[in-house]
């Protein structure tokens, strides 16, 4: 697997919160399914889930401040639209010993369950990536981490003693020497 | 417990009874709830791997035409408010420039025929398919009416039923079906169900085929049908029950089929009474809170009666024209 891809991108996050639709586009296609199946294992109806799942991605579109973990988030929306669900169904029908009931009860305590729940937000990430590979390279792009990103600027400035400012505009300059290096290079052909 | 039969569980593939074992298990301590969160994690999680994308391409137009909706919609919210003004500022306006009053009994005429209502009344031997203007059909049973809208409102659909018919509705979350039933409310999304409410009936039933059905009596809470659920609503104790049911078995009259499951008789008479145009004499209290179970597919009234009397200890006479049963 590519290592310099991830579903946290920085920049990806950003296009998200800026209100891209191409960008908003690509996180419904890889999330929407597994999303799905998650919110119908839990709640048992598959009708009901859709409703859920459509709801959770009205709420990321309109959210603009979309901190670091992307991942996170999507899934925490998810998972408290469950467990409203659930509140909701465990006390809807009033009859004794009903099977659906009980199953209610049982299935809100398993998705609350934090230790459970976060095996879940992990295994969701994992398999999120894997749908990133399957992606066409024009999208990938959008998940590549940028040089920057993959140097935290805090562990560069702590190595060199500097601040991180410093290293950004080290970087930048160094970019842009780059760029008329080659210019200079493909110049001569 | 074994682990087997948790995981069998989760992942759908438990008999009723395995069923009914896990689920017991898991209630017993917080400790066995807490072993089932975490199995059934495990499980999801490796699961997730396995599912594709292929499907969401599809959803996401339906999803993109709903954002621009929302927008379009507070708008005309706004035209609609703005056209209400002024249309009542003109009526008020002409009110007072007219010198003859409008017969109130000629406005409320008036307003009927605009509303294009449709009524379809089957007959004591006719059954009868409906197509509503969404698409959606609704198969009226013998002795029923159906009254419905020629065009649908904006936000709900909404018909009146009077008697029996199997509901075949088209899905469409923005919106939603709903069928007056007496003092039931049944609204519904996208889903097939039947609905029993005669008049003459102590009871509205209504039974769930597929989907996910919601009955709502006045400002009570909601409540929810799953199919094969029956929900049997009391008329005189104004009391609601739930039974799980072979849905089939409820909605075999369209195949010219009744199917009895402990039915009590008083019942069973009453659908007779119905389907075959026939009066029954039955004195005995005790008798008309006998349990039947059995199945009369197409069969004429008197192989009915003599089904009835072989698998039950109810014999029959005819007298005047009407029949009289009583217990061997």
């Amino acid at each position: 697997m590519n290592n310099n891809l991830n579903i946290n991108n920085s920049e990806f996050i950003d296009l998200i919160n800026e209100g891209d639709a191409n960008a908003f586009q690509l996180l419904f296609k890889l999330y929407r399914s597994k999303l799905l199946f998650i919110a119908n294992s839990y709640i048992s109806c598959n009708e009901d889930a859709e409703e859920i799942i459509q709801d959770v991605f009205l709420k990321v579109w309109s959210q603009k401040n979309i901190q670091t973990n992307i991942n996170g988030y999507i899934y925490a929306v998810t998972r408290n639209a469950c467990l409203d669900y659930l509140r909701k169904k465990k006390q809807t029908l009033n009859i004794e010993n009903n099977t659906q009931q009980i199953e209610a009860s049982i299935n809100y305590k398993a998705i609350a369950d934090d230790l459970a729940s976060s095996i879940i937000e992990r295994e969701l990430e994992e398999a999120i990536m894997n749908g990133i590979e399957f992606l066409p390279e024009k999208c990938k792009n959008v998940f590549v981490m940028s040089r920057i990103e993959g140097l935290k600027h805090k562990e560069i400035s702590k190595e060199l003693n500097i601040s991180t400012k410093t290293v950004e505009n080290h970087i930048t300059k160094a970019i842009k020497h780059m760029r008329l290096y080659l210019r200079e290079f493909l110049s001569f052909f | 417990m074994q682990e087997k039969y948790i995981i069998k569980y989760i992942e759908g593939k438990s008999t009723l009874s395995e069923k009914k074992k896990v689920l017991e298990w898991i209630r017993e301590s917080e400790s066995n709830q807490n072993k089932f969160n975490f199995l059934k994690a495990k499980y999801i999680g490796q699961a997730l791997k396995e599912i594709k994308n292929n499907d969401n391409e599809i959803h996401y137009r339906n999803f993109s035409k709903k954002i621009k909706n929302r927008k379009r919609y507070v708008l005309s919210w706004v035209g609609v408010a703005v056209l209400f003004l002024s249309v009542l500022l003109f009526w008020n306006y002409q009110k007072i420039n007219n010198s003859s009053y409008v017969n109130s009994k000629e406005l409320i005429k008036d307003k009927e025929e605009e509303k294009d209502l449709f009524n379809v009344i089957t007959s004591n031997s006719n059954e009868q398919e409906v197509i509503l203007p969404d698409g959606s059909i609704i198969s009226l049973n013998i002795d029923s009416k159906l009254i419905y809208p020629k065009k649908f409102k904006d936000t709900i659909r909404e018909v009146t039923l009077i008697g029996e018919a199997f509901f075949d509705i088209k899905r469409n979350v923005n919106k939603p079906f709903i069928v007056n039933a007496n003092e039931l409310k049944i609204r519904v999304l996208g889903t097939s169900f039947n609905v029993k409410s005669y008049e003459k009936d102590s009871k509205i039933e209504t039974t769930l085929v597929t989907g996910k059905v919601e009955l709502i009596k006045d400002k009570d809470t909601p409540i929810v049908l799953t199919p094969s659920q029956k929900a049997v609503f009391n008329k005189t104790e104004k009391k609601m029950k739930i039974e799980e049911v072979n849905s089939s078995d409820v909605i075999a009259w369209r195949e010219g089929k009744l199917i009895f499951n402990k039915t009590s008789l008083k019942d069973v008479i009453k659908d007779l009474e119905r389907k075959y145009q026939v009066q029954f004499v039955v004195s005995s209290e005790s008798l008309l809170e006998y349990e039947y179970t059995g199945t009369f597919d197409n069969l004429k009234i008197k192989e009915v009666l003599d089904l009835l009397s072989i698998s039950s200890p109810i014999k029959y006479s005819i007298k005047n024209e009407k029949i009289i049963l009583k217990m061997k």
